[in-house]
Formats: C-alpha cells, sequence, structure tokens
C-alpha cells in the first residue's frame, strides 16, 4: 500500500476495508468450521467426483492392485528362483506355481509380481519427463513468444522429425541402460516435443484472454502466470495427453524387450515375453500360449488402467463439478450478461 | 499516520511523512523526486500502429492501421475521463497503452512525470519504479466472465493482488481483508461467496470481483473498458454508482470506456469528469458533459447525439423522420485515413480547407474541439463547399466489430 | 387464462384498428434441467396486429429470445412447447402469386404447432422470417453474399432471377451498394453491413411477419439508429409487420406502436408505445424505465432494481416480481395476476397499478438545459 492518508468517508474508511491487519472481525468461522471445510475442498469432493465416473473408479482400482503388487505383493511373495519347480507346469495346476512356470522353472505368478515395481518406474519416469519437458518448453515458449519460441520450437521440430525407432534404438545401445527410471527417461525422449507444441498452441489462444492480461496488469511474473493461471485450464489436458505418452513408453519398453535390443537384467515382463517367444516356443504351442498370454494381461492391465484413470481425471479439475459436489454451496449458473444464452 | 509499506517505498529521502494533518484534503505525501506538479497521468503525441496480416504480409506491404493517431490528454487525481466513440476509432487502445498494458509505437506516457517506458527500460534511471507505476495501473474488462479465472475461487484471486503488494499481511490478515471488500459491496456471508468459483457467481457479483482485484491494489488509475455493458441493464446504474462511491473513498482516476453515451454522461456528471470522443484514433471533442451533449462543437459529436436515443416517446417519434447528420453511415477503412480532416468525407459541413489540413483540438468555449468550425477567423468559412460523391456509394468496408 | 388484451389494448386513439396476424395462446416452454424443471417461458398470451412493429422488452433472462423461437416452432431439444400459436393469412387469392411453396388452402387460421416439418420449412421464411441473434456471425465464409440468396432462394423453390428486382429494392432501403455487397464475402463485410445484408435476405421472400432478435445488439451507435429508421421504412414499404426483440427500451421508443414487457418468463405490461413509456403501469416497466439512463434523464432520479432475476427453476409463487416489487403484499405471494386492461390502450399484471403509478416514480423530462441542437 502507498504511504497516503487513510481517506475517511463516514465510517467506512480505506483502510477499515484494505485491513490495518487486525484478526477475524465478529462472525467469522471457528478454525474447526475452517478445516472441515478444507477438508472438502481438497480431499473429499476430489475423491467423491473421481469415484462418481466409471473410468476413473475402474481405473483406479487397476492402479491401486498394480501399486500393491508392487509393494506389498513384493514384499510377501517369494521371488521367483530358477527350477523351484518343474519346467513348464501349467497354470492353476499347483500352489507352488499358481500361473505356471517358464522354461527355468520359475513361477510366472512371482515374476509377473516382482516384474511390476520396474514396469510401474518406467511409466513413472516417462511421464515425468515427457510432460514436465512438454509443459517447460512448451508454455514458457507461448507465453513468452520471441526468439525463445523459435528456437525452443526448432528443437522440439528436430526431436519430432528424427525417427523415433532408430533414435531410440542408437541410444540404447550407446547406454545400455539398467535402471528403469533411465530406460523411462531415454524412451520418452521423442515423445516430449509433440506436448510442447500442443500445449503452446493451448497457451498461444489463452494469453489473450483477459484474465491474463488482469493477472499482468498487477504485476505478476510470468512463471507465476504460467503456474497459477494457465497451468489449471490445460491441467486435464495434459494429464491425459501425459498419460497416453506413458503408456507408450511400456510399449516401446516391452517391445524393446522383446526384440532382445534393452539388455536382458532379469525378469520383467518384457523379457517373460521374449522368453515365451523363443525359448518355450509359446506360439507355436498352444499348451504353452499362457507364458505369453499372462504378461499380456498384466501389461494390457496397466496400460487400461491408467488411461482410464487418466480420462476420468478432467472431471475432478473442472469447476463446475467440483462447485456442485461440495457440500452446502449455492448453485448459481446465474448469467447477467446480454446476448447469447438460452433465454 | 499510514502504514509504511516496504514494498512500495518511493518516498524520497528528504521528504517529510509525519506531518500531516489527517483531515486534509489532497493526503498525497508520496512526491517522488520528480516533478510535484506533474499530473497524474499524461498522455502526448500518443500512436499505436499496426501493421496488419501475417508475418510476410507485414514485411512486405506499407499497410498500417493507426489505432491510436496522435492523442494527447492529461488526467489528475480524482478525476474521471470517458471515451466514447464507435469500434474501431481506437478509445481501447488509447485506455489500454495509457495503462501501460499496451506498448505505444510513439509519443510518451507519463505517471506523475516519470516516463512509465523508460522506468521500465532503463530502471536504474527512473525516478519511479516500473513495479510502483504497475500498480498504480489497474484493468477492469468489459466481460467478467472472461475476466476472471475459471479455475480459481474467489478467495485466491483476489488473495493475487494482496500477495503482491501486502507483504506485511500474514493469511489470517489477508482473508480479513478480503472478507471485508465483500461485505462492502454486498455479497454475504463472506465466507461462502470466497469460497466461490466465477461460474457460481451472477454477472453483477463477477463484475464486483474484479473490481475488487483492481482496487485491492490501491491503484491511482483505473482502466474500466466497457466495464458495464456485460450487464443487465437494470443493474449498470448499481454498477455505476459503486464505481462513483468508491472512487469517492479512494480518489482513484478513472479512464472509462464506453460505446453508450448516455451513460457515459451518467458517469461523467456525478463525478464531475469528462467525456472525450474518439474517431479514427483521435480525440475530436473533449469536454464536461453538459457541453459535449447539449451544445456538441464538433460535427461527430452530433452525430453521436442523433444515434443515441431518448426515452421520452414524443421526442423519439420527432426522432424517427430525422436523417442522420451524416453524409455515409458506413465507418471507413481505418486503415486509409483521407486527407485534412478525418472526418470529413461523412461530415455535413465538410468545405474545402477540411481537405487541406488536419485540424488540432481548439479551444471552442466550453470544450475542445478539432474542428475548424471552433475558429470564427478561420479560412474554413471562405472556403466554397464540397461537390457531393453519390450518396448511395458505401465507403470500404471497415473492419468488423471491436 | 384468457386475456383482456383484445379489449383493452385495441381501440388505441391514434392508431387505425388491425386485425390480427398472429397469437399465442397459453404458450409454454420447460427444460428439464438436473435441478429441477426450467420453465422459461410460462404461459403466455399476446396478440400480433398486422403491419404494426411490436417491441418485445425484456433483460436476459426474461424468455424474450425464447418467445421468439416458439412463434417460429423453433425451440431447441429438449425444450417443450406447448400452448398455442396460431397465423392468419391473407386472403386466398391475394395468395395467388404467394412466392414459394407454402400453401395455407382455404384456411384463414393455421395451427403453427400442429404443421410437419415440411409446412414449417416453407412456412418459415415464406410467412414469417426471423433474425436470430449474432445471425450476422452465421453467414458460410466460404460463400459470397451472392450465394446465399441463391441458396435461400432455391430451397423455396423460387428463382433468384426473378427475386433480383425485389432484392434491389430492398437493398435501396437498407442503404446497401447491391453490386458490391453480393459479389463480397462476408469477411469482407463490416457487422453493420452484414446485418443489413441479412436483413435483406430475411425478407427476400416477402414474408408477411419478421421477427428479430436483438438486431442491433452488437453494432455501434450510428448504426442502430440508421437501421431502426431502415426498419420503418421497411415496414411502410412493404407492408411487413415487425416483432422486434430487445434489451434496450429507449432504443424502440420512436419505432415501435406497442411493447410488451417480459419479466420472469411471462409479460407483465402490453400496451401502446406512448402510453406505456409515459405512465407505465406495472411496477417492473416503471422500476426498469427509473434504472436506465437516458440522455436527457435526470440523474438524482436513477434506482437500480434490487434483486436479482428467479432462475427459472425456482420461480416464485403467486406475482414472479413480488419479491423485489416495493408496493407488493400478501395477495401478491399468493396469487399470479394476469394481464388486465389498466388504459384503454395499456394491460398489464398486476393487481395495483393505481398504487404502483402513484408510488413508483420516474420520470421523462429532460433537464433544464439550453441546447443548441
Amino acid at each position: 500500500m502507498s504511504n497516503k492518508e487513510p481517506k475517511r468517508d463516514g465510517g467506512v474508511t480505506q483502510e477499515r476495508i484494505f485491513g490495518t491487519g487486525e484478526e477475524s472481525g465478529p462472525t467469522r468461522r471457528s478454525p474447526a468450521e475452517q478445516a472441515r471445510r478444507a477438508v472438502d475442498f481438497y480431499v473429499r469432493t476430489p475423491l467423491a467426483i473421481a469415484w462418481s465416473d466409471w473410468r476413473t473408479r475402474i481405473g483406479g482400482i487397476g492402479i491401486v492392485v498394480y501399486l500393491l503388487m508392487a509393494t506389498v505383493g513384493v514384499m510377501f511373495y517369494p521371488e521367483p528362483t530358477l527350477n523351484e519347480v518343474d519346467y513348464f507346469v501349467a497354470p492353476f495346476q499347483t500352489m507352488e506355481a499358481p500361473l505356471g512356470s517358464d522354461h527355468l522353472g520359475r513361477d510366472v505368478l512371482a515374476m509377473m509380481i516382482h516384474g511390476t515395481p520396474e514396469m510401474l518406474k518406467i511409466v513413472l519416469a516417462g511421464f515425468t519427463f515427457a510432460v514436465g519437458l512438454g509443459i517447460l518448453a512448451g508454455m514458457v515458449s507461448g507465453y513468452k513468444g520471441g526468439v525463445l519460441d523459435t528456437a525452443v520450437m526448432t528443437l522440439a521440430d528436430v526431436f519430432i522429425v528424427l525417427p523415433g525407432l532408430p533414435l531410440i534404438i542408437v541410444l540404447v545401445a550407446i547406454f545400455s541402460p539398467q535402471d528403469p527410471f533411465v530406460i523411462g527417461v531415454v524412451l520418452s525422449i521423442n515423445r516430449w516435443p509433440g506436448l510442447a507444441r500442443e500445449l503452446r498452441s493451448q497457451v498461444l489462444a489463452l494469453r489473450s484472454e483477459d484474465f491474463v492480461e488482469a493477472a499482468r496488469a498487477i504485476g505478476l511474473s510470468s512463471p507465476t502466470i504460467i503456474g497459477q493461471e494457465l497451468l489449471p485450464m490445460v491441467g486435464p489436458y495434459t494429464l491425459i495427453r501425459g498419460t497416453q505418452q506413458a503408456v507408450g513408453v511400456i510399449g516401446a519398453a516391452v517391445g524393446l524387450y522383446f526384440l532382445g535390443i534393452l539388455p536382458y537384467n532379469g525378469q520383467n515382463w518384457g523379457v517373460m515375453l521374449q522368453n515365451a517367444y523363443s525359448q518355450a516356443g509359446a506360439i507355436q504351442t498352444p499348451s504353452r500360449a499362457f507364458l505369453f498370454i499372462f504378461p499380456v494381461i498384466a501389461l494390457g492391465g496397466m496400460t487400461f488402467s491408467f488411461i482410464m484413470f487418466s480420462q476420468g481425471l478432467d472431471r475432478v479439475f473442472n469447476p463446475r463439478l467440483r462447485a456442485r459436489n461440495e457440500g452446502g454451496s449455492r448453485e448459481e449458473e446465474g448469467d447477467d450478461g446480454e446476448g447469447g444464452g438460452l433465454f | 499516520m499510514s502504514t509504511d509499506d516496504a514494498a512500495t517505498d518511493d518516498v524520497a529521502p528528504e521528504d517529510v511523512t509525519g506531518a500531516e494533518a489527517p483531515d486534509e484534503a489532497d493526503a498525497t505525501s508520496e512526491e517522488s523526486v520528480g516533478d510535484d506538479d506533474a499530473p497524474l497521468l499524461s498522455v502526448e503525441d500518443l500512436q499505436v500502429h499496426y501493421k496488419p496480416g501475417n508475418l510476410i504480409e507485414r514485411y512486405l506491404s506499407d499497410r498500417t492501421i493507426r489505432a491510436v493517431d496522435g492523442v494527447d490528454f492529461e488526467l489528475e487525481e480524482n478525476d474521471m475521463i470517458v471515451l466514447v466513440g464507435e469500434s474501431g476509432c481506437g478509445k481501447t487502445t488509447l485506455g489500454k497503452a495509457a495503462v501501460g498494458l499496451e506498448q505505444p509505437t510513439d509519443g510518451t506516457v507519463e505517471y506523475k512525470g516519470q516516463d512509465i517506458w523508460d522506468s521500465k527500460n532503463n530502471p536504474r534511471n527512473a525516478d519511479i519504479e516500473w513495479g510502483e507505476i504497475r500498480r498504480a495501473m489497474q484493468v477492469i474488462h468489459q466481460d467478467p466472465a472472461n475476466a476472471l479465472n475459471s479455475s480459481r475461487r474467489v478467495r485466491s484471486i483476489l488473495a493475487d493482488p494482496l500477495k503482491k503488494y501486502r507483504t506485511e499481511l500474514g493469511a489470517e490478515e489477508r482473508k480479513e481483508t478480503i472478507y471485508r471488500y465483500l461485505e462492502y459491496v454486498d455479497m454475504m456471508p463472506p465466507e461462502d461467496y470466497a469460497d466461490r468459483y466465477p461460474h457460481q457467481l451472477s454477472g453483477g457479483e463477477k463484475q464486483r470481483i474484479t473490481l475488487g482485484r483492481a482496487l485491492l491494489m490501491n491503484p491511482d488509475v483505473i482502466l474500466a473498458d466497457e466495464a458495464i455493458s456485460a450487464l443487465d441493464v437494470s443493474l449498470r446504474v448499481g454498477m455505476m454508482d459503486l464505481i462513483l462511491d468508491l472512487q469517492e473513498m479512494f480518489k482513484t482516476s478513472y479512464i472509462f470506456i464506453s460505446h453508450d453515451l448516455a451513460n457515459a454522461r451518467y458517469l461523467a456528471k456525478q463525478s464531475g469528469g469528462r467525456i472525450a470522443v474518439m474517431y479514427l484514433g483521435r480525440i475530436v471533442e473533449i469536454g464536461p458533459p453538459d457541453e459535449i451533449i447539449h451544445n456538441p462543437s464538433h460535427p461527430y459529436t452530433e452525430v453521436l447525439r442523433w444515434s443515441t436515443p431518448t426515452i421520452d416517446p414524443d421526442i423519439a417519434k420527432e426522432q424517427m423522420s430525422e436523417e442522420p447528420p451524416v453524409r455515409r453511415i458506413d465507418v471507413p477503412d481505418p486503415e486509409d485515413p483521407p486527407s485534412g480532416c478525418n472526418f470529413h468525407p461523412r461530415c455535413q459541413y465538410a468545405r474545402e480547407a477540411c481537405t487541406a489540413e488536419d485540424p488540432e483540438l481548439f479551444d471552442a468555449g466550453g470544450s475542445e474541439s478539432a474542428c475548424f468550425r471552433a475558429l470564427p477567423n478561420h479560412e474554413y468559412w471562405d472556403s466554397p463547399e464540397l461537390t457531393d460523391e453519390d450518396e448511395s456509394e458505401p465507403v470500404q468496408a471497415g473492419f468488423s466489430d471491436d | 387464462m384468457a386475456i383482456d388484451q383484445s379489449q383493452s389494448a385495441t381501440a388505441a386513439t391514434d392508431e387505425p384498428e388491425r386485425d390480427i396476424i398472429m397469437s399465442a395462446r397459453n404458450v409454454r416452454v420447460s427444460f428439464d434441467m438436473s435441478r429441477g424443471q426450467a420453465w422459461v417461458l410460462n404461459d403466455v398470451d399476446l396478440d400480433i396486429r398486422r403491419e404494426e412493429i411490436i417491441a418485445v422488452v425484456g433483460e436476459s433472462g426474461s424468455g424474450k429470445s425464447m418467445f421468439a423461437a416458439a412463434l417460429m416452432d423453433a425451440v431447441e431439444d429438449p425444450g417443450v412447447l406447448t400452448g398455442d400459436i396460431t397465423y392468419y393469412p391473407e386472403d386466398a387469392d391475394e395468395d395467388a402469386d404467394r412466392i414459394g411453396t407454402f400453401d395455407s388452402g382455404t384456411d384463414d387460421e393455421i395451427d403453427v404447432l400442429g404443421m410437419t416439418d415440411d409446412e414449417l420449412q416453407s412456412f418459415r421464411w415464406e410467412q414469417v422470417s426471423m433474425v436470430f441473434q449474432g445471425a450476422m456471425n452465421s453467414f458460410n465464409p466460404t460463400m459470397k453474399l451472392r450465394g446465399h440468396f441463391q441458396e435461400t432462394v432455391q430451397a423455396h423453390n423460387a428463382v433468384l432471377e426473378d427475386r433480383m428486382a425485389h432484392v434491389r429494392d430492398l437493398f435501396e432501403a437498407l442503404h446497401l451498394d447491391f453490386d458490391r455487397v453480393m459479389s463480397s464475402y462476408p469477411h469482407e463485410l463490416s457487422g453493420g453491413i452484414k446485418q443489413r445484408a441479412l436483413i435483406a435476405l430475411s425478407l427476400v421472400l416477402e414474408p408477411e411477419v419478421l421477427v428479430m432478435d436483438e438486431p442491433t445488439a452488437a453494432l455501434d451507435l450510428l448504426m442502430q439508429r440508421s437501421i431502426i429508421s431502415m426498419l420503418q421504412d421497411l415496414r411502410d414499404e412493404f407492408d411487413l409487420t415487425i416483432v422486434f426483440i430487445t434489451h434496450d427500451l429507449p432504443l424502440v421508443g420512436g419505432l415501435s406502436d406497442r411493447i410488451a414487457v417480459m419479466y420472469a418468463f411471462e409479460f407483465a405490461e402490453v400496451g401502446n408505445t406512448r402510453t406505456l413509456l409515459k405512465d407505465a403501469a406495472h411496477p417492473y416497466t416503471r422500476a426498469l424505465l427509473r434504472s436506465v439512463p437516458s440522455i436527457d434523464s435526470d440523474l438524482d432520479e436513477m434506482r437500480p432494481i434490487e434483486g436479482q432475476r428467479p432462475d427459472p427453476v425456482n420461480i416464485p409463487n403467486g406475482c414472479s416480481f413480488h419479491p423485489r416489487c416495493p408496493i407488493a403484499d400478501d395477495r401478491c405471494e399468493i396469487e399470479d395476476p394476469d394481464l388486465v386492461g389498466v388504459d384503454e390502450d395499456l394491460a398489464a399484471a398486476c393487481f395495483y397499478p393505481d398504487q404502483s403509478r402513484d408510488e413508483i416514480p420516474y420520470t421523462l423530462e429532460t433537464e433544464h438545459m439550453e441546447s443548441n441542437l
């Protein structure tokens, strides 16, 4: 506030409206009530909305199942070891290997459970890298424009144009990554530019909106405007596209393991597929098809869960739904505007 | 005494801040080292020109749109100026350039004597910091639905200005300030309103939030860009009264943009301000509302006056048979301004002298008018009348509505 | 719910007695919304007289656009339209050189809501034409204006060349350059020109009635005023009936013969323009007139209307204006008033029109100023 004298106007002065730092007035809410509302807004309502959409519900359950597999399952279910059972035991025969065993006598279920953490890490890394870089590059260059925009977008175009698969193969051949996080990053190296371009075009449309101009008038810095004003508007879109990219990364990883390009590093679903194909002849031999099918189910299930979950997530971001579901707030779809509208 | 806010401290060391009596009329104690007598906001020969079209067209062609083509005016404290005109006259561009939201291609904008773009680009030599200038000039947009981020709650929208400029306030105090504002503008209970999203507010309520967001900055100038046009007619007077009340309380100045002369009159009269009539990027007449409306000097002002309907049905009926005081109804192309006076192709009083020279704002008695007819001795009065061109030929299409 | 309209508002003093060209009775439109059923048109009755210009005035959310849509049976799904809308065509033999395919046969009464889709398609544009809000932005950007006229005319089995003379007349009345406008694409034309071209387009088949929903809303002052004049010329030259829908009361003060004021999806007041503006009977109309600053109104008298308009899902019991009405009493909270005659040419839906006139002051008097105009 400036150093002006407080202006007087009967009882209501500028000081009074702007506050002199006094504590709450007569009828404010109690802290308990405030806490209750905070929980309602940030926890209960989003969960309720998420649950109300069947996609999020199914996807959410699926994700939780996988998370449990990767944590609790890994802790309690023994790791697969060679020769713990006979070779090629059929599924649903014995409790020692409920889903059968592979060419080295390893329990298929154990391999599935213990392969989960690695897959989840790859997904996480892929998602974070693609989305993070996409947001950074796309939104900043879209908002700022000028030379920065041209430079970043040219870089993005280079990555878009480079053939994805050969690029990844070369990178993998050079770096031989073992760590699933690194694998996730490498595999999403050609995915961030698409997202960057999409976010950039959204930002280009948004930045001439009145509320952005008002934010500039207030003097908010560019990072603040991007993060506070623009990001929530592109949030749902980003999440959905990001999840699609992450899921693409899984597919790529599995494919590369299957092809043997990614180094063999113990059990994971992709390697399981590779073995099923090359060692067990699962494609030709119907009795061994299960060695193929179970990893595929695991992969398909994970992909499906993530995609479903993200599809339903945009409802959580929708302010109209948030408002409608919050306890005790009035639904006012009022619009005093002239023109347009139903009536 | 006033609070000493470190974040906006621009008081020169030698200034005395302790000796002001609380009920002094002009209680601004923040004088900068610059000009003490400078008006609050001063715009001089402001030009904002655009080159239309895409990258290549802009590079290859000469076409420019002169949205603002040489405007001067001054705004004092607690002042109000209402810009009126048709679409394409440049009032929005002028308003935004005057509050530093758009960069002019030529001319200066000075805040208390400090050139604002100078302050931004050469911060070390500036008397007044850009941060202070930015705070001092705010904006309220026409459509409150667009002016509020639909994903953010009222509470967080109103907290923005406080977080930026009243950093001494804690979270609780900020909340309290917001609640007090909401109470003042009759949005009760304030806690309930603060939790809402914009779509849960009516148009009038939304507009009160945008007004609050601007006022919580404690600005010196607010640009209100058609701020009441999107509201229901029966609510407009209420909003205008609120703006006037708050102006009275905080001594903020306003640049109000309106296409509606009746509303412009209301605002200007109630606040003792001026109306400025704009045409093709220039101010063609400026003065107190009674002069502009009942005693217009510029022919274009007459046109606007004629175009504004009156509520009295008898007068309205008479007016139906009146011909418009223009030779052409359609607004001309802003890209291709005519020679001499901008208005002469449509002016009913135009003479040859009007094609030769470009009039400035002359003293026309109660107002200032950019028309040679204001000067009793000008050669205009001896000049022959223009031969009338074909009446029905419409001028080339103007750009579509703002 | 019959109205006394025909008795009260017909015998206007300086208007020729006009017969009725369209009438609406008991018209209702409802929408099923998740929070309840919304009545966006709540049992309205109105007569439209031949060759009159009637203004339907209401604020946003009053139901006026819905009323216009109902006249053409153009209420969008999932809205449900009930009631009677009747059209009274010209005499049968004058129909002989009717353009287009609409055939009223020997009926002198046509039930608009009962028509089949094919009949509706001929009816619209040939008998009753409408200019929608914002329609000037709905031109096909890939087609020149001539193409638009061609398309419309052909859709009604007529030939453009035959209509050319009439179109030229329309363009002249609307101050449009025929050759230039016809050969332009929509984006090359300004808003004012597009709107006038649209008006010409809606009149190309010589309809009897033109319904216009906020035709001047997005246009500049001068263009607005000019179009108002042009509409009067069009009415005089082509014997049109015009229904003009707007929120801007002063705009139609000189143009319209009668005004119908809508509030909360019903008609609050209907009557002769001059009588209504000079001394309105309904409290809402009076409050509205007091809240709209005009170029010469007395500023200190201006007052906004307290409160907010009702939600269509939650219309107040009794008189829908009673929560905001300064003279409302217990009766108003329970009973919903019908439109009853107050003067010879004015009807209002209020129990206390006299009290309303006494207790709600507004003034049209101009300020005392010397004027050089």
